[in-house]
C-alpha cells in the first residue's frame, strides 16, 4: 500500500464509483453494450436514437437500472460515512452507523407498518414501510438521547449503552411482531435483511434530498471531528462546544442511516468496514475520510448488488452478501495491518 | 520566542463554590492571578485542584462567586475565544486513532483557523517552532499512538505551546515524565511567563519541582485556600504537614538552588 503515493490513491479511489456504475449499467437480464448506453443517455437530452439501438434500452436503463444503482450508491455511502462519523465522535472504531439502535428502530417501524396493512388496519400504500422505518429509526435516536440526557455531556459510553438496551428491546417486539405475522414473516425478513429490488426514482429521490445536504453539513465538521476523538476534554479546551456539535453530527449522521435504512432494509457491514479500510489507506483524517468512505461504500455496495442483480440466479438479500464479501477481505487487511504494527 | 500572541490576561475568583453533587470540592475560594507569574497549586489528592484549574479554564461552572478574566465574567466568553485565552495540558489522554505528532500540534492552531481555510505560514511556524522547543521535531511523522508515555505528554504540551495562549493550565503534566522531561518542560513554562509574561498555573504532586518553579503557592486542602503567596514565604514545614501529613525538613534555597524538601520516610 506504502508504494502507491497518496494523490495516486485518491484518484484511484475517487474514480472506482464512477466506472463500477459505467459498468454495472450495461449488465443484467439484458446485456446493454457500452455504445448502446451511451447513445441511450445521450438521446434522454435531445440527441436522436439510432435504428441500432433497441428502443426498449431506454425503458430499461432509465426506468430499471439507473435508478436503482444511484439509489444502491447512496445507501452505500450514505452508510459508509454515517459508520466515519460515528466511529469518531463515540471514540471507538467498532462503531458503525447502528450502534446507537437505528436499525433495530427501523426494523421494529417497518414490521409494525407490515402488520398493521397484513391485520387490514391500514390500507396497503408503499410508502408505509419505509415511512415507519424512518419514524421507527428517529424515535430510537430520541429515546436514546432522552436515557443518555441526565449525565449532560452525551459520552460515549453512556450513547453506546443506552443504544444497546433500547435495541435489545426492540428486537424482542421484533421478535414478537415476527410472531404475530405467522404465516407472512418471510416478507419481514427478506426486508430486514436489506433489498434494493423495484427500487424507482422515487425513493432515489426522496433518499437524495435527504442524504446529500447532510453529507453537505458533514463536510462542514470534519476538522472538528478530529480533533473531537480525542475527548471531550481535548475539544473544549481547543475552543469547540464540544456536546452541542456532538449532537448535532450525531442527529445528521443518524438522519442518514435511517434514510438509508427506510429506502433499503438493513445492510450491515458497509458501515463498519469502509471506514476502517479508508484508515488504513488515507490516514485518520476526516477531510479525506468523510468524502472517500462515500465513494467506497458506493463501491462496495454497487459491487454487491450487481452480484446479487445480475450473476447469482436468485436475489439474494444484499445484507448478506455485503457481510460475505466483505468480511473476509476486512479479515485479510486487519490481519495484514496487525503484523505491520506489531513488526514495528 | 517568537510571539503574536502579546496580550496578557488577570484573572480573579470571589467567593468561589463549586461542589458534585452533595460534596463541596471548593469552599469561598478568592484568588488573583497575575500575568508574568508562575503558579505552583499544591495539594493533597482531592483537595480541589483539578476543580480549581477546571473552573478556571472555564470547563466547570461554580455554583457560588464569580469567575472574571480580563475584567470579564467568564461566562461571557464563548469557548473559541476562551480557547484563545487558556490552554490547558491534562495529565494523560487516550487516542484510537493514528493521527501524526504533527498533525496533534497542528490542532492546538484550531481556534485561529476560519473553517474553509488551512493552515497560514504562522499556523505551521508556531507547530514547527512548539515541536523544536520540546525536542520532538524528529517524531513530527510518527503516529501519536506509537509514541511513549513521556513523548506524548511532550506532544500536548507542544500541542498547548502552538495555541500561543497567555494563560496555560498545567494538571499533573509532568507526573509521566522522566526528571529530565519534567524539568525540560517545566523550564519552558519558567520562559514563557518571563519573556512574554504568561499566567501559568501548574498543579504539581513533586513539592521539590513546585519549590524549584514557582512564583507563587497556592495551596488547598479540602476545598479550602489554606495558604497563598510567595514560595520562600509559603512553603513551611507546617504547611507541608498540614497538607499532606507528612513530616518534612526544609534546607533554604541559594542563589544557585531552590529550596528543597526532605521528607521523613518511615
Amino acid at each position: 500500500m506504502a508504494r502507491i503515493s497518496l494523490p495516486i490513491r485518491l484518484i484511484l479511489l475517487g474514480t472506482a464509483p464512477i466506472l463500477i456504475i459505467a459498468v454495472t449499467i450495461g449488465l443484467g437480464y439484458i446485456d446493454i453494450s457500452p455504445p448502446d448506453i451511451y447513445h441511450v443517455l445521450l438521446a434522454r437530452f435531445g440527441w436522436p436514437l439510432p435504428d441500432s439501438v433497441d428502443p426498449s434500452f431506454s425503458f430499461v436503463i432509465w426506468e430499471v437500472r439507473l435508478p436503482r444503482i444511484l439509489c444502491v450508491a447512496m445507501v452505500g455511502g450514505g452508510l459508509a460515512v454515517s459508520g466515519c462519523v460515528f466511529q469518531s465522535l463515540l471514540r471507538n472504531p467498532l462503531a458503525d452507523p447502528y450502534t446507537l439502535g437505528i436499525s433495530s428502530g427501523a426494523a421494529f417501524g417497518a414490521s409494525l407498518g407490515f402488520v398493521l396493512v397484513l391485520f387490514g388496519w391500514l390500507h396497503p400504500d408503499p410508502w408505509f414501510v419505509p415511512g415507519f422505518a424512518f419514524i421507527g429509526a428517529l424515535a430510537t435516536l430520541a429515546a436514546v438521547f432522552y436515557l443518555t440526557a441526565p449525565s449532560q455531556q452525551l459520552s460515549s459510553n453512556s450513547l453506546i449503552l443506552a443504544g444497546i438496551i433500547v435495541s435489545a428491546i426492540l428486537s424482542a417486539a421484533i421478535s414478537f411482531i415476527k410472531f404475530l405475522a405467522d404465516e407472512q414473516v418471510s416478507a419481514i425478513i427478506f426486508w430486514l435483511m436489506g433489498s434494493f429490488i423495484g427500487k424507482t426514482w422515487r425513493e432515489t429521490s426522496v433518499l437524495a434530498g435527504i442524504s446529500l445536504p447532510c453529507m453537505a453539513v458533514l463536510m462542514c465538521y470534519t476538522r472538528e471531528l478530529d480533533i473531537m476523538s480525542f475527548g471531550e476534554r481535548t475539544s473544549d479546551a481547543l475552543g469547540i462546544e464540544t456536546v452541542k456539535i456532538r449532537k448535532l453530527l450525531l442527529i445528521i449522521a443518524s438522519l442518514t442511516t435511517s434514510a438509508c435504512v427506510a429506502v433499503s432494509g438493513i445492510i450491515g457491514f458497509v458501515g463498519l468496514i469502509v471506514p476502517h479500510f479508508m484508515r488504513l489507506v488515507l490516514g485518520p483524517h476526516n477531510r479525506l475520510l468523510v468524502p472517500y468512505s462515500f465513494l467506497g461504500g458506493c463501491a462496495l455496495l454497487l459491487v454487491a448488488d450487481t452480484i446479487t442483480r445480475v450473476y447469482l440466479p436468485v436475489e439474494l438479500p444484499i445484507g448478506i452478501l455485503t457481510a460475505l464479501l466483505g468480511g473476509p477481505i476486512f479479515c485479510v487487511i486487519f490481519r495484514k495491518y496487525q503484523l505491520a504494527r506489531w513488526r514495528s | 520566542m517568537a510571539l503574536v500572541n502579546e496580550r496578557t490576561v488577570e484573572i480573579t475568583l470571589t467567593g468561589v463554590t463549586f461542589s458534585y453533587g452533595p460534596l463541596p470540592c471548593l469552599h469561598n475560594l478568592s484568588l488573583s492571578l497575575q500575568p508574568g507569574t508562575l503558579y505552583g497549586l499544591i495539594g493533597p489528592n482531592g483537595s480541589g485542584k483539578s476543580t480549581l484549574l477546571d473552573i478556571i479554564g472555564g470547563f466547570a461552572r461554580p455554583q457560588g462567586g464569580r469567575v472574571t478574566i480580563g475584567g470579564r465574567r467568564l461566562e461571557s466568553y464563548s469557548r473559541g475565544e476562551l480557547a484563545r485565552l487558556i490552554g490547558v495540558v491534562p495529565q494523560s489522554f487516550t487516542l484510537n486513532f493514528d493521527y501524526s505528532v504533527e498533525h496533534v500540534v497542528l490542532m492546538g492552531r484550531y481556534p485561529y483557523l476560519k473553517r474553509f481555510s488551512g493552515p497560514s505560514p504562522e499556523d505551521l511556524h508556531q507547530v514547527r517552532h512548539a515541536l523544536e522547543l520540546l525536542d520532538i521535531a524528529k517524531l513530527a511523522e510518527r503516529p501519536v499512538r506509537t509514541l511513549s508515555g513521556g513523548e506524548k505528554q511532550r506532544v500536548m504540551v507542544a500541542r498547548t505551546l502552538a495555541q500561543d495562549t497567555p494563560v496555560i493550565l498545567l494538571d499533573e503534566a509532568t507526573a509521566n515524565l522522566d526528571i529530565k522531561h519534567a524539568i525540560s518542560i517545566m523550564h519552558i513554562m519558567a520562559k514563557l511567563v518571563k519573556n512574554s509574561s504568561r499566567t501559568v498555573v501548574a498543579a504539581l504532586h513533586d513539592l521539590n519541582m513546585a519549590c524549584a518553579y514557582s512564583d507563587q503557592i497556592i495551596a488547598l486542602y479540602g476545598g479550602k485556600l489554606v495558604a497563598s503567596g510567595t514560595t520562600e514565604a509559603t512553603i513551611s514545614p507546617a504547611l507541608i504537614e498540614t497538607l499532606y501529613q507528612v513530616p518534612v525538613t526544609i534546607t533554604a534555597g541559594t542563589d544557585d538552588t531552590p529550596q528543597t524538601i526532605n521528607y521523613r520516610y518511615h
